[in-house]
């Protein structure tokens, strides 16, 4: 009963860190867009800013929205 | 042998299999918007096409957003929450469609170029179109995915379909993160 008790524990906190991450993320990802905007508005010659941005905004969404991770065998949530 | 063969049709086995010929296709497919992205810079390099900022920006924030619900949308189901799971990929669903009203009826009749003037319009067209045509397929499979999800088809255990479905809707979001800046942003407007 106790360990039940304690899984069901574990899976909410999981459940919660996932979706502070997911909102940790997204805040990162208009913060880099608003900066993007403004370089883009200020110096259009910046290019490479710009690709710097669009490269870490990929990333960002590559590793924590399409969990790419789950490639190599890091599949946390699916059983036979 | 009994074990092999269970090990090899377990829904575990098939989601892992599944996830990998998911990923092969979008490597092939970003090759398709690189070279798209390619043809930009070759075709006027220092120069963008004069549009507007503000709908740029707009569009933009709405596909980040539906991301973020469809990341939501992913691990609510993860955890058996059904609810939040439905809940969360209609609002992804209605970005996704308001998205496409943006580019395709809003920035489309309102750009000062047609298709056909000069090389750097038909690249702008065939770079949003294309985009926007990948976004269409993806409201397709979300709306799909969300009818099977009021069905009762996905559980905590067996959701393969809603991840993949959230694995080529961020796609489709990286795919505009490179575009947004090289058509909007980068290069002095003419």
């Amino acid at each position: 009963m106790d360990e039940n008790n304690n899984v069901e524990e574990q899976n909410n906190g999981e459940y919660k860190e996932q979706k502070n991450i997911g909102i940790a993320v997204f805040l990162l990802l208009v913060a880099l867009t608003i900066g993007e905007f403004f370089i883009g508005s200020i110096a259009a010659d910046w290019n490479w800013p710009l690709w710097g941005i669009a490269i870490f905004k990929a990333v960002l969404i590559i590793y924590y929205f399409m969990h790419v991770t789950r490639l190599f065998g890091n599949s946390e949530e699916e059983s036979s | 042998m009994t074990t092999q063969v269970d090990a090899h049709s377990g829904y575990k086995f098939k989601s892992d299999s599944n996830r990998l010929g998911l990923w092969l296709f979008i490597i092939s497919d970003a090759f398709v918007f690189g070279g798209l992205l390619v043809s930009r810079y070759y075709l006027f390099l220092g120069e963008r096409p004069e549009l507007n900022q503000w709908l740029g920006v707009i569009v933009t924030f709405v596909l980040l957003t539906s991301s973020f619900f469809m990341y939501r949308a992913d691990t609510d189901i993860s955890h058996g929450n059904v609810k939040g799971f439905t809940r969360n990929i209609l609002v992804t669903l209605i970005l996704g469609i308001l998205f496409l009203v943006g580019v395709v009826g809003l920035e489309w009749p309102t750009a000062p170029f047609s298709a056909g003037d000069n090389a750097m319009s038909s690249i702008f067209f065939t770079m949003t179109g294309m985009h926007a045509l990948h976004v269409l397929s993806g409201v397709i499979f979300l709306f799909i995915v969300y009818r099977n999800g009021k069905k009762g088809l996905y559980s905590k255990e067996r959701h393969f379909p809603v991840e993949a479905a959230a694995i080529y809707w961020h796609f489709v979001d990286v795919v505009w993160v490179f575009f947004y800046p090289a058509l909007y942003l980068m290069g002095n407007p003419v």
